[in-house]
């Protein structure tokens, strides 16, 4: 078998390029050195080379990157050296980056079934992370992500949009309004959200996976192993990995938990519901194929006060008009179209919601908490997640969101805690 | 009563039989017939199989499992579908009796089964339900190179496994990481010997050490510790291949949760440890075992040298802070550096720390920058009387911004304290001003009128930004007087205060107000912005005809009014130099408008030639209506760089709204838009997901039936006019004539209007087809020789086509029944086969004489020259001006050739396989 230890030995070359100390970086303009963060990237192919994400400048500068895919590591190192004029260091290994001293931050965009792992490991290795979405692929791999950051002092960041400044999707607006809106009691209590089509948000339903996949010969520059890693061994077929593997449950859930995870974390953030986790998750899909991710009609999320998050599947959307936001005194439509006359003015008499720690640099100086971390963060991919337990069982679900785990339900508790591939662990 | 029951038992009577039949169906029935509904399309349906499927227990498990097939050799999706429906139907709560069977049937099949994969599978469905009883068989298993793993996962999950997992690594006879990390995840006394055994008598790889390490970290005792200990040391308690540090300190941490003093004294020593981060999680098993003396930790940790570890402790302090350590904290303030005391302070702040606001409000003061900005943020947060006092007074100072973004967000009512600061120093009166107006504290608006006049001018500035807050309607008269007098750097601000007083005013009021002070104005123009918020009709047309074009214009594009769709649309074709502001503008408004004007307006937008970047706000709006005609419009956008991905994404959205509608055109939109998101999925992942999003939608165009001539008709020279996807021989609606799954389908759905035509024209002809109605009452006809655009029954014939026996056409005239030659020969009266059923129908055209076929009958067999007789009572006696029996004037009765039409946009028929042979 090959192992994620001596794979590395095959590969030759990439590795044993040096890195430019960062003692010699600098001149008078340069932030100092020691004040400058650098980070490394693992997985340079989808979204770790994306414009958002493959950056470096005078906060942070990025030194490594790391993929399992030879062509992914060679195209981005490549751009490292066009867009930024580095020889950035290279690794196949995510151990390796994690542990190459001159990285403050490791940043994991790898798919998320490898998320927890790399963020526990690099939480040990005393390293600040920022983490794609959804945090983690299963409720339990989250508890231990929380329990390793906070042992190990880090700074944690979940990457999300819209809880922040970015706009709405369809809302036109950003959360900030929103927020102060819900928070005014204007609208009452308990509050029904729903995330449909009709209130502005399109889910990936192509992100679903295929059945009856043939075994395909592993490319050579891919290290399918180490793509792998704690996931249980299925044969190769290419449509597993890269830009596709959010179709296969081992790895992701598709589009609910990668749009949902944008989609709901605002609304936990809205609804005041950092802290804790629904009650009921109910569910109407068709029937989910066991490896493949398909598309589901609705998922209706209730909280212990009565407050929902109502997801419509693409093309279930209910018919007629359909609120964002509902209350029994009020309701807000896409585009801020609210029920309460003069409504902007109306909240405007009212204080701006908290001010949230949104600079992930100054947090990492300041040893401040991100607004979204691990414990929040950990809150929001439990939505996704339970939505995938209900989904994958095509039924009702009780949660206890003290233990954070299901009522009466033995077979949903064991998608909760997945024993991992050997030999891997969190 | 016993009438009704006896009603109740006759209809009850044929249900129950059905269900004694379903019981009786044997498990090879019952499997076939379910497998055949698979995949379930909701759960009330997946519910329904999946009871029948479990019903059929152990046997119809196997059974099914038997069909698995090696993944290289053929399909097993609905046979997994099946199995995993059934395990998963069977674990939930009330199904408890079905699982015994359905775990007997698992492990029969995995008897029987020889693929490995297919193994893995169903050992995967096993781990959702396995109990002891399955123990032995995954022991089997574990001895199997390829499924050790599954196996030993499902053995992790089963209930009861522990001290099979420690004889299994006793019988290994060697080191297995495997079995090292089952141990780890369930724990057990007896495993720590031999995993500290392996240690001590194999030399082991890395890999394997750290499955040890981490086991014994689960299930060691103290025994343990000295190893552990060691291993950490050895790796300078870095994180390091073997992981032993991480190991060690779980190990200390459970055996000093558990009571063990020696752990928790070494806790208590690690505390000194170089590494900041296994100082923290000493602390944080320090804190959770010694609860008594939590406060004293959590304030040593505080003189800590490391910022790192001081923050991390006071995270740690999350789980138990009160007012006590808050105010434990707070005494010793002074005895700590300042960039503690910031951290503290912040801390504070998250906690929203009532109880420290003097120590917050203090620190406010400070010298230390880090530190003063820290507490003024601390000071919005924890809210109360004394922080927003400290608050309002740092406005004048060096951190007023930060004061009044934390004011901004005060926790708690600021609005009194505010409107009092207005008289407070310049400094402070500017950013009073500001937050007033955010606030909209209409108390506020004598003084900001006052301060217009300002010495000051920031002051000046600020009172008039401030107008655009503070306003209401009562300030209308003085804001104007202002205005019509104002330079020009202030009108914005008047126009900004006019605007907010008038905003809660009804449309038509502001209409008046305004325009009775442009009346008297001496710069009418400074009112336009008024005008446009009133976007009352007469206010556009105030603007409309106002002198200054330009200020009208830009006024315009800020109006809000539905009936700006066309005002916008005009301006921009008006005047090149608005064509882009006016268009894009336009946009909005279409959003909003009906859904089914909404492509034409679109179209429209798009004709105006506006530039690219309105062009793909256009296109982005376009494939919102999700409208079939969309793809029509989009298409050309497809052809140009510029608008290439704008357009295909149009294509993708609308054709997924729309699955397998559209025929030809679409598919050959699609196969457009795949080649543009293969392009972009080089450089963007999500293209990728596109490139297979269409991929499957064009699947659903290849599966339609073409229809092809039969050979007797190909052999004398029939022509296909409609084959199933290609509109490519019809000219006209193609909005609401829409290939769907091989027929062309009416729909009214998008509100299109006219005819569908032939190009070419016809004069003597066999024309053959089928239609359906799916819905009762359905009217349409076939033109013939007629020309386009106007009605075919008079200016060409129609064959008329209606489902005449809805009740809505009791009163019918004969003349109109389906087949008639439209108000001049009646045809027989056809009985229709129900809604959906195809009729076969032929048209034969011959000179003056028509003959309808419907189903095989000769319904009509007539000459219209004939037909007219009796009836040519034209006023000037010309045959050219046929009067029939319908008493109307058919001008183009015996016209010699034309198109060949259908008519009529209602929805409801479906025509397919329609060909003609010329004669």
């Amino acid at each position: 078998m090959t192992t994620r230890r001596n794979f590395l030995k095959t590969l030759g070359g990439l590795t044993l390029l040096t890195i430019v100390p960062r003692s010699v970086l600098g001149g008078p303009k340069h932030i100092a050195p020691s004040d400058q963060l650098t980070k490394g990237i693992i997985g340079v192919g989808g979204i770790g080379r994306s414009s958002y994400h493959f950056t470096s400048d005078k906060a942070c500068r990025l030194v490594a990157i790391c993929d399992v895919d030879r062509n992914h590591l060679q195209s981005a190192l490549e751009m490292g050296k066009k867009k930024f004029g580095e020889t950035l260091q290279t690794y196949h290994n995510y151990r390796d980056l994690i542990n190459d001293p001159n990285v403050d931050v490791v940043h994991i965009a790898t798919p998320p079934h490898w998320h927890a792992i790399m963020s526990v490991e690099a939480a040990k290795a005393g390293k600040d992370i920022w983490c794609e979405k959804p945090m983690t692929r299963t409720i339990g791999e989250g508890k231990r992500v929380v329990e390793a950051v906070r042992q190990n002092g880090r700074i944690f960041r979940l990457n999300t949009w819209f809880r922040f400044t970015d706009t709405f999707y369809g809302l036109g607006t950003t959360v900030e309004p929103l927020k102060k809106l819900v928070d005014s009691g204007l609208l009452g209590w308990p509050l029904k959200v729903t995330i449909s089509g009709s209130t502005g948000f399109t889910w990936k339903f192509f992100w679903v996976g295929k059945e009856n996949l043939k075994p395909e010969p592993v490319p050579a520059e891919l290290d399918y192993d180490l793509w792998l890693g704690p996931a249980p061994y299925k044969p190769y077929n290419s449509h597993r990995v890269h830009q596709t593997f959010r179709g296969y449950w081992d790895y992701d859930g598709g589009g609910l938990t990668d749009m949902g995870q944008h989609y709901m974390d605002p609304v936990q953030y809205l609804l005041g519901k950092d802290n804790t986790s629904p009650v009921k998750i109910e569910v109407d899909a068709p029937q989910q194929h066991p490896d493949a991710v398909g598309i589901w009609h609705k998922i209706v999320y209730t909280y212990d006060d009565g407050c929902q998050i109502i997801l419509e599947g693409e093309g279930f959307e209910s018919p007629g008009k359909t609120p964002y936001i509902e209350g029994p005194l009020g309701k807000v439509y896409k585009g801020f179209e609210c029920t309460i006359p003069n409504v902007m003015e109306k909240i405007a008499e009212l204080p701006d919601p908290e001010p949230q720690n949104t600079d992930f640099i100054r947090c990492i100086h300041n040893r401040e908490r991100f607004a979204l971390n691990e414990e929040n963060g950990h809150r929001s991919s439990t939505l996704v997640n339970l939505g995938a337990c209900a989904v994958r069982l095509n039924r009702t679900l009780h949660f206890d969101p003290e233990k954070q785990l299901f009522i009466g339900d033995d077979a949903a508790n064991r998608l909760i805690d997945q024993p991992m591939r050997s030999p891997w662990k969190i | 009563m016993k009438k009704i029951l006896y009603l109740l038992l006759l209809f009850l009577l044929p249900v129950t039989a059905g269900a004694q039949d379903a019981r009786q169906r044997s498990s090879e029935t019952i499997v076939a017939d379910c497998l055949a509904q698979l995949p379930a399309e909701d759960s009330a349906s997946l519910d329904a199989v999946m009871q029948e499927l479990a019903a059929t227990g152990a046997r119809g498990v196997e059974m099914m499992a038997g069909m698995l097939v090696p993944a290289a050799e053929g399909k097993n999706a609905t046979v997994e579908y099946a199995l995993s429906g059934v395990v998963n139907y069977a674990t939930a709560q009330g199904h408890e009796a079905l699982l015994d069977g359905i775990r007997q049937g698992l492990e029969s099949a995995l008897k029987s089964c020889t693929d490995k994969p297919n193994q893995a599978f169903l050992l995967s469905l096993l781990q959702l339900c396995s109990t002891e009883k399955q123990i032995p068989l995954l022991v089997e298993y574990t001895h199997d190179d390829y499924l050790a793993d599954a196996a030993v996962r499902c053995l992790i999950v089963t209930p009861s496994a522990e001290a099979t997992i420690v004889s299994l690594m006793q019988e290994a006879g060697k080191p297995s990481a495997l079995l090292a990390y089952a141990a780890s995840k369930r724990p057990s006394e007896g495993a720590e010997d031999i995993l500290l055994a392996w240690l001590t008598d194999y030399q082991t790889d890395d890999v394997t050490k750290e499955a040890i390490y981490n086991a014994l970290a689960a299930c060691g005792t103290s025994k343990s510790m000295k190893t552990l200990a060691a291993a950490a040391k050895a790796a300078d308690y870095a994180f390091a291949p073997s992981d032993a540090t991480s190991a060690y300190l779980r190990l200390v941490e459970r055996l000093a949760l558990e009571g063990d003093k020696k752990a928790l004294a070494t806790a208590k020593s690690l505390l000194k440890a170089e590494r900041q981060n296994v100082r923290t999680t000493a602390l944080d098993i320090v804190l959770r075992t010694d609860a008594a003396k939590r406060t004293s930790y959590i304030l040593a940790a505080l003189k800590d040298p490391s910022r790192e570890y001081r923050c991390a402790a006071l995270h740690l302090a999350d789980a138990f802070a009160d007012d006590a350590l808050y105010a434990a904290i707070g005494e010793k303030m002074k005895s700590f550096d300042d960039v503690t005391r910031t951290d503290v302070v912040n801390w504070f702040g998250s906690r929203h720390a009532v109880s420290q606001s003097p120590v917050i409000v203090a620190a406010i003061g400070s010298e230390n920058e880090e530190l003063a900005l820290a507490a003024i943020r601390a000071a919005g947060k924890i809210g109360g009387e004394e922080a927003l006092t400290a608050l309002i007074a740092q406005l004048d100072g060096p951190h007023g911004s930060q004061a009044e973004a934390a004011i901004a967000a005060f926790n708690g009512n600021a609005n009194d304290a505010l409107a009092a600061a207005l008289d407070g120093t310049p400094a402070t009166q500017a950013r009073v001003l500001k937050l007033a107006a955010a606030r909209r504290i209409t108390l506020a608006a004598d003084k900001a009128f006052e301060l217009l006049d300002a010495q000051d001018a920031d002051v000046q500035n600020a009172a008039y930004e401030a107008l655009a807050g503070v306003t209401s309607p009562v300030d209308f008269g003085r804001l104007c007087d202002r205005l019509d007098s104002a330079p020009q750097g202030r009108v914005a601000a008047l126009q900004n205060g006019l605007r907010n007083a008038l905003r809660e005013v009804e449309a038509d009021e502001q209409y008046r107000l305004v325009a009775h002070r442009i009346a008297s104005a001496p710069d009418a123009t400074r009112y336009y912005p008024l005008l446009a918020q009133a976007a009352t009709r007469p206010a556009i047309d105030a603007l409309l005809a106002a002198t200054n074009r330009e200020a009208a214009f830009a006024a315009l594009l800020t109006l809000d009014n539905p009936e700006m769709i066309d005002v916008l649309y005009d301006l921009a074709r008006e005047n090149a130099a608005w064509k882009d502001a006016a268009i894009s503008r336009f946009a909005d408004f279409v959003a909003a408008a009906p859904a089914d004007r909404q492509v034409e307006y679109y179209a429209r937008g798009l004709e105006t030639g506006p530039s690219e970047a309105v062009q793909n706000k256009l296109l982005r709006a376009l494939a919102n209506t999700a409208s079939l005609p969309a793809i029509t419009v989009a298409a050309p956008y497809l052809e140009r760089p510029a608008t290439a991905e704008a357009a295909a994404y149009v294509v993708k959205t609308v054709a997924a709204k729309n699955p397998g509608m559209g025929g030809e055109t679409v598919v050959a939109a699609l196969e457009k838009a795949q080649e543009i998101y293969t392009g972009l999925s080089k450089s963007d992942p999500d293209a990728g997901y596109a490139v297979d999003e269409i991929k499957g939608l064009l699947a659903k165009y290849a599966a339609v039936p073409r229809f092809e001539l039969p050979a007797e008709e190909a052999a004398q020279g029939f022509e296909v006019l409609f084959d199933g996807l290609s509109l490519e021989k019809w000219t006209g609606n193609k909005t609401n004539y829409v290939p769907v799954d091989g027929t062309i389908y009416v729909t009214a759905q998008y509100g299109g209007s006219g005819n569908l035509y032939t190009v070419k024209e016809y004069g003597d002809f066999i024309l053959r087809f089928e239609f359906a109605f799916d819905r009762e009452g359905v009217n349409n006809g076939i033109g013939i020789r007629t020309p386009m655009g106007v009605d075919a029954a008079y200016y060409g014939m129609e064959i008329q086509v209606l489902d005449h026996d809805a009740p809505i056409y009791k009163d019918l005239h004969v003349y109109q029944q389906h087949g008639s030659v439209y108000g001049v020969i009646p045809a027989k009266r056809v009985k229709f086969p129900p809604l959906g059923t195809w009729n076969v129908e032929e048209i034969r055209a011959v000179g003056d004489r028509i003959t309808v076929t419907v189903n095989g009958e000769v319904i009509l067999d007539g000459n219209i020259r004939q037909a007219c007789k009796g009836h040519n009572v034209a006023p000037n006696g010309s045959e050219k001006n046929p009067y029939t029996v319908d008493h109307r004037n058919h001008p183009g009765l015996f016209n010699k050739s034309g198109h060949i039409g259908l008519l009529g946009h209602g929805p409801g028929i479906k025509f397919r396989n329609i060909r003609i042979k010329e004669l």
